[in-house]
C-alpha cells in the first residue's frame, strides 16, 4: 500500500533531532562493526600471507616417511611428481626443494637449522622470501658468489656474519655420513616470524645435492600454489588420489596454529558482531518505543477510521526499516571510505608491541572488505531492527 | 420517538436495549442504559446532554469502537457486535465516517492526501480518488490548501478537512464527537454550515454529540441523554 510506505517514510522526519540521532548511532555502530571486521579480515589475511607466502605455501608434498625429522633418504622422484602436477589444472606454480637439517658454523658460534635447497626461478613463484631482502642485504641467488647461502638477519647476527662471510655447513647425507662444506653468505632476509628466521636457511639445489648422496632428480619437498586459495581442499584430495604413496598436506596442517587462528578469528568476529547486534536491538526497541508511545492517540484514530492493526504494524515496521537502511548505507559508506583510505598505507599498530618481537605477522594492517560480511550486515541489521520493533508494536496495538 | 422498523429502507442505525457499564473502583457506572434508537438516512442529528450523560459512549457503541455490556447495534441490518475485530475494522472502513474532537488528521499527509486516505485504504481506483478529493476540496472551500500539511491549518480548517475525509468514501453515516468543541464561533459556524451543505448535497447522515448550543440550533433532530437514558427526542424543521 503506497500510502503506508509514504506515511512511514515521512514519519522518520517528524522528529528530525531524534531520528537524526538514532541514524547517526546506528551508522556509527555499522561503521565500527564493518570496519572492525575489515581490520580483522586484513590482519587475518596478513597472518595467512606471512605464513603461507613465506613459510608453508598452500600445499606441500613429501615422501610418506619424510616426517618432521627431515629424513634425507626419504626422497621423491621429481619427474613423477612433476608429471602428475602438470595434469592438475588448478596447480599454478610448484617449487621442487631439497630439505635437510644442517649446522651452520663460524668462528664465533654454531647454529642448527633447516636447510632448504631451491631453484631460484621456481622458488620466487611460490614464496615471497626474496622480497624481504633489502637492497643492502644482498640478493636471492642473483650474484656471482660461489655456493651462496641466504640466511636470516637474526642468524647472521648470532653467527657474526655478513654478506660474503664464510659459513661452514655440516650435514648428514643419505647414508648417515657427515659432510662438511663452505658456503658464502649471499643474502640476508627477515620475515615477521622470529621462529622461522632462526630455523631456516636457503641454498641452491644444485649446490646442495652433491653433499646428500641422493640421485640428481631427487627432491624432498614440493611447495605448491593453486589458482584459487579456496580450492586447496579439492586439490589436496585430487593429489592424494594421484600420488597415493606421497604425503600431501595443506597449509593449516603444516602450521596448525594458523588453523587455530582461523577458527578463533571466526569466533571472535561472530562474538563481536553478536554484541553489536544486541546493542542495536536494544537501542532500536528504546527508540521505537518512544516514537510509537507518543503517537498512541494517532494510531487509535487510524484504527477507528478503518486502518487495521496489521497495517499500522506494517507502517511502524517500514519506519524502522527505512531508518535502518539510511543508517546502514551511511555506515557502510564510511567503512568503504576508511578502507579505501588505508588500503595503500595500512594502519601500523606496532606501538602496541615490543619493538624486538616478531610473532609471524606484520604490524601494518590493511583493511579488507569481504562482500559476504557486508551482505550479512545489510541483511541482519534490518532484520534485528524489525524484530526489536515487534514489542513496541504489540504495546501500541493493545 | 419515531418507531421505524428494520425493513424500512431508510433506517441506517438501530439500537436495541443498548447498555454500557463501567467499573469504577467498587461501583458500577451505567454510561448508557437500555437505549432504543433508530437513525434514518439523511438525518442531521445531535445527541445532547450534560457532561457524563453518555453521549460519547453512545457514539462509540454505534460506531463499533466499544462493545456494549448488553443490547445490540444494527447498522444497515448488520449486528456489528457479532463481527470479529478485523471484520469490524473493515466494516467501519467501508461504512462509517468519523470526525473526532481532536487528532483527526494525519500530520505527515497533506490536506489532499488526508481526504483521500480512507479511499486509499479501501483500495479505490486512483482516478476515482483524485476526482472525489478534488470535488470535496471544492465543496469545503480549501482547494488552494490541497498541498498544505495539517500543522499549517487553523482548527476550523482541520475539522473541515476531517469532515471531507469522513465523507470521501460516501459512508452510510458520519459520527462526529464534539466536532466544534475546540473552535471559535466563526470556525464553528463555518464547520456546521459545511456539514449541513454536505448533508443536503450528498445526503449523508450525520450523528454528532455536542453540548454546543450553536450545533444544537442547526440540528434537525435533538436526542437528549440524561444519566445514560434518552429523555427527549425532538425533530425540527430548519
Amino acid at each position: 500500500m503506497k500510502i503506508i510506505y509514504k506515511m512511514a517514510f515521512r514519519n522518520i522526519f517528524r522528529k528530525k533531532g531524534r531520528s537524526g540521532l538514532i541514524i547517526i548511532i546506528i551508522a556509527l555502530g555499522v561503521f565500527a562493526a564493518s570496519f572492525g571486521v575489515s581490520l580483522s579480515n586484513g590482519w587475518s589475511e596478513s597472518v595467512y600471507r606471512e605464513h603461507i607466502d613465506m613459510q608453508t605455501s598452500q600445499l606441500q608434498i613429501h615422501a610418506n616417511k619424510f616426517s618432521d625429522a627431515n629424513e634425507v633418504a626419504e626422497f621423491m622422484d621429481k619427474s613423477v611428481v612433476q608429471e602428475t602436477l602438470s595434469a592438475v589444472d588448478e596447480v599454478v606454480y610448484a617449487s621442487y626443494r631439497l630439505k635437510t637439517n644442517a649446522l651452520l658454523s663460524t668462528a664465533y658460534t654454531s647454529v642448527g637449522l633447516i636447510l632448504i635447497g631451491v631453484d631460484r626461478d621456481e622458488e620466487i613463484k611460490v614464496s615471497s622470501i626474496h622480497s624481504t631482502i633489502g637492497s643492502d642485504d644482498g640478493n636471492f641467488f642473483e650474484s656471482d658468489i660461489v655456493r651462496p647461502i641466504v640466511i636470516s638477519k637474526s642468524s647472521a647476527e648470532r653467527l657474526n656474519a655478513g654478506i660474503n662471510s664464510k659459513i661452514i655447513l655440516s650435514l648428514q647425507d643419505s647414508s648417515g655420513e657427515i659432510q662438511r662444506t663452505m658456503f658464502r653468505v649471499g643474502g640476508l632476509y627477515q620475515t615477521n616470524s622470529t621462529r622461522f628466521d632462526n630455523t631456516t636457511a636457503f641454498v641452491k639445489k644444485s649446490d646442495l645435492i652433491p653433499y646428500l648422496n641422493i640421485p640428481e632428480e631427487a627432491i624432498h619437498e614440493v611447495a605448491i600454489v593453486v589458482k584459487d586459495f579456496r580450492q586447496c581442499d579439492e586439490v589436496k584430495h585430487k593429489l592424494s588420489q594421484l600420488l597415493p604413496r606421497h604425503d600431501i598436506k595443506k597449509w593449516d596442517e603444516l602450521y596448525p596454529l594458523l588453523h587455530l587462528i582461523n577458527a578463533w578469528h571466526g569466533i571472535a568476529t561472530f562474538l563481536f558482531l553478536l554484541l553489536f547486534f544486541i546493542a542495536l536491538g536494544v537501542s532500536t526497541t528504546n527508540f521505537m518505543m518512544m516514537s510509537v508511545l507518543e503517537r498512541k492517540g494517532e494510531f487509535r484514530m487510524l484504527n477507528k477510521v478503518g486502518m487495521a492493526g496489521n497495517r499500522i504494524g506494517l507502517m511502524i515496521i517500514m519506519e524502522t526499516l527505512f531508518t535502518t537502511l539510511i543508517a546502514i548505507s551511511i555506515g557502510l559508506l564510511l567503512c568503504v571510505l576508511a578502507a579505501e583510505t588505508f588500503s595503500k598505507s595500512g594502519i601500523d599498530i606496532k606501538f602496541l608491541f615490543d619493538n624486538n618481537s616478531r610473532h609471524g605477522y606484520s604490524t601494518v594492517i590493511y583493511p579488507t572488505i569481504n562482500n559476504r560480511d557486508f551482505v550479512h550486515i545489510f541483511v541482519l541489521v534490518p532484520a534485528i531492527s524489525i524484530i526489536a520493533t515487534l514489542s513496541p508494536i504489540k504495546k501500541v496495538l493493545k | 420517538m419515531d418507531k421505524l422498523k428494520d425493513n424500512d429502507k431508510s433506517i441506517i442505525v438501530r439500537t436495541e436495549e443498548l447498555s454500557k457499564s463501567f467499573l469504577n473502583g467498587q461501583s458500577i457506572i451505567k454510561a448508557t442504559d437500555r437505549i432504543n434508537l433508530t437513525i434514518a438516512s439523511g438525518e442531521f442529528t445531535a445527541v445532547v446532554g450534560p457532561s457524563g450523560s453518555g453521549k460519547t459512549t453512545l457514539l462509540n457503541l454505534i460506531g463499533g469502537l466499544t462493545k456494549p455490556s448488553s443490547g445490540k447495534v444494527f447498522v444497515k441490518g448488520t449486528d456489528i457486535n457479532q463481527l470479529k475485530d478485523k471484520e469490524l475494522v473493515n466494516f467501519r472502513l467501508h461504512n462509517i465516517g468519523f470526525v473526532f474532537q481532536l487528532l483527526n488528521l494525519i500530520p505527515v499527509l497533506t490536506v489532499e492526501e488526508n481526504i483521500g486516505f480512507v479511499m486509499e485504504l479501501q483500495g479505490a481506483d486512483k482516478e476515482q480518488r483524485i476526482a472525489r478529493t478534488a470535488e470535496l476540496l471544492e465543496l469545503i472551500g480549501m482547494k488552494d490548501r490541497a498541498g498544505s500539511r495539517p500543522s499549517t491549518l487553523s482548527g476550523g480548517q482541520k475539522q473541515r478537512v476531517a469532515v471531507a475525509r469522513a465523507l470521501a468514501s460516501k459512508p452510510l453515516f458520519i459520527l462526529a464527537d464534539e466536532p466544534t468543541a475546540n473552535l471559535d464561533t466563526e470556525a464553528a459556524e463555518t464547520l456546521l454550515n459545511t456539514m449541513l451543505l454536505l448533508n443536503e448535497k450528498e445526503k449523508i447522515t450525520f450523528l454528532f454529540s455536542t453540548h454546543d448550543p450553536r450545533v444544537m440550533n442547526k440540528a434537525r433532530r435533538l436526542i437528549t441523554l440524561e444519566d445514560g437514558r434518552i429523555t427527549k427526542d425532538e425533530r425540527y424543521v430548519r
